[in-house]
């Protein structure tokens, strides 16, 4: 994405800000759930370990968008940024109400991998969408060397591919791994 | 063998290496060819951060597909309540007419979309656990209901069918809640699972999704609401609790 691409999706960002804020609700908002809807789920997934609360995190988050629409000064930020400010704030809220306890009996209850920070909790998420942007030739060496823990070697048995082919698949599947990333403003990479 | 250090190959060991994902006698080759070679040392620093990266991505997890409609709801009631109150305004009113008359075209496409969605679950995968509470009227009205609970990978489905329930006024719906053990008048101890609406005909089948588990919240209530209203406010006209 070019520098004026995303300035663009963000003064596009900006606008619908501003029509819930002269209330045009209906169109805005759908658009602003269909860009964020996702990405913020996984937050909750992720910050609150239910999707449940996830589920009522997404929601109060743009009840909260709506109420604080007129507040929104884009010269501060972007609307991703606004966006993951009240999901922080959202979060933090619905983990401390006594409701929030699970509903599972404890042997029931996913319990997330921990996660250190807020911006860490955002990292992962960009990272899952970078990974969505790879090619399935792609993703599929890299997923069989990350979560199983195959070597190149083996994938080539696994997926009956010449060890070449596997080797080139991984090195490019990285590299636009790497791109998506930078892309995304992923910290570190 | 040497790794391939071709510019146009682009190093491919260097991203097994940062991977882990070398063969051990591999590995010892490159970190050997590694010394002395920049232009993998350049992709090696590279690809190291984006290997670490990959050691910990969100999940997979995705939004169920009535949320956009349930958030929407959310925000609409928001906008009723605000409306309502004194500093709420009648700009805000009339925003809010113009959109509940929207809302109820998009709910009627959410509904059908959610229909069709619950069809295709239920013809693909069979259910880990289900539950079925047979819905009745608890002033003896002639209204009756059946909800069956499944659990899924992120909680529990819903599918409720009911008939002969009254159509509603404008602004009114039906609404789905699971009571646990303690709820008692003056103690709610309720989980809001859902809203509908119902035809001319008075039937209703609806899907819904809840992370509330039948197994602890064991009744059902289904209750006649207004938007205006937050919370379980209006008469219960069906109710039932898990059979078995």
């Amino acid at each position: 994405m070019s520098l004026t691409d995303a300035d663009q999706i963000a003064a596009q960002e900006a606008e619908l800000v501003a029509q819930i804020a002269a209330g045009d609700m209906e169109a805005p908002v759908t658009e602003l759930y269909h860009r964020y809807a996702r990405r913020l789920y996984r937050f909750g997934v992720q910050a609150l370990g239910d999707p449940g609360l996830a589920e009522e995190m997404v929601q109060e988050c743009f009840v909260k968008l709506w109420r604080t629409a007129g507040r929104f000064d884009a010269s501060r930020g972007s609307v991703g940024a606004y966006v993951f400010v009240i999901a922080r704030s959202v979060a933090a809220d619905i983990r401390k109400r006594p409701s929030s306890r699970p509903l599972l009996s404890v042997d029931e209850v996913h319990v997330p991998p921990k996660i250190d920070s807020v911006d860490q909790i955002l990292d992962a998420l960009i990272v899952r969408e970078a990974l969505e942007t790879l090619s399935s030739a792609h993703l599929q060496v890299l997923r069989l060397a990350q979560d199983e823990g195959l070597t190149q070697s083996q994938i080539a048995g696994r997926l009956g591919l010449p060890l070449g082919t596997v080797k080139t698949r991984m090195f490019h599947g990285m590299r636009a791994l790497r791109a998506a990333l930078v892309e995304r403003g992923f910290h570190g990479a | 063998m040497a790794p391939d250090a071709t510019p146009e190959r682009g190093h491919p060991e260097a991203a097994g290496w940062a991977l882990g994902a070398l063969d051990p006698e591999e590995t010892k080759r490159f970190e050997q060819h590694l010394l002395s070679c920049s232009e993998c040392q350049t992709a090696v620093a590279e690809f190291e951060p984006v290997a670490r990266a990959l050691q910990h991505p969100a999940p997979e997890a995705e939004p169920p597909p009535d949320l956009q409609a349930r958030t929407l709801a959310t925000v609409q009631r928001a906008a009723a309540m605000a409306a309502k109150r004194p500093d709420g305004g009648l700009a805000r009113l009339a925003i809010w007419r113009r959109w509940n008359i929207r809302m109820l075209s998009l709910a009627t496409a959410a509904g059908a979309a959610i229909i069709a969605f619950v069809l295709l679950q239920a013809v693909q995968s069979a259910p880990a656990e289900a539950y079925t509470i047979p819905l009745h009227a608890p002033s003896g009205g002639a209204a009756s209901g059946q909800a069956i609970v499944r659990q899924t990978a992120n909680g529990w489905s819903i599918q409720l069918t009911a008939h002969r329930l009254a159509n509603l006024g404008p602004r009114q719906f039906y609404e789905c809640w699971y009571a646990g053990p303690g709820n008692s008048p003056g103690h709610p101890d309720l989980i809001t699972a859902g809203t509908f609406t119902v035809g001319r005909n008075g039937s209703a089948t609806v899907q819904m999704w809840t992370a509330a588990n039948p197994g602890t919240f064991r009744t059902m209530q289904i209750t006649a609401e207004h938007t205006a209203d937050a919370g379980q406010h209006g008469e219960v006209i069906l109710t039932g609790t898990v059979r078995g």
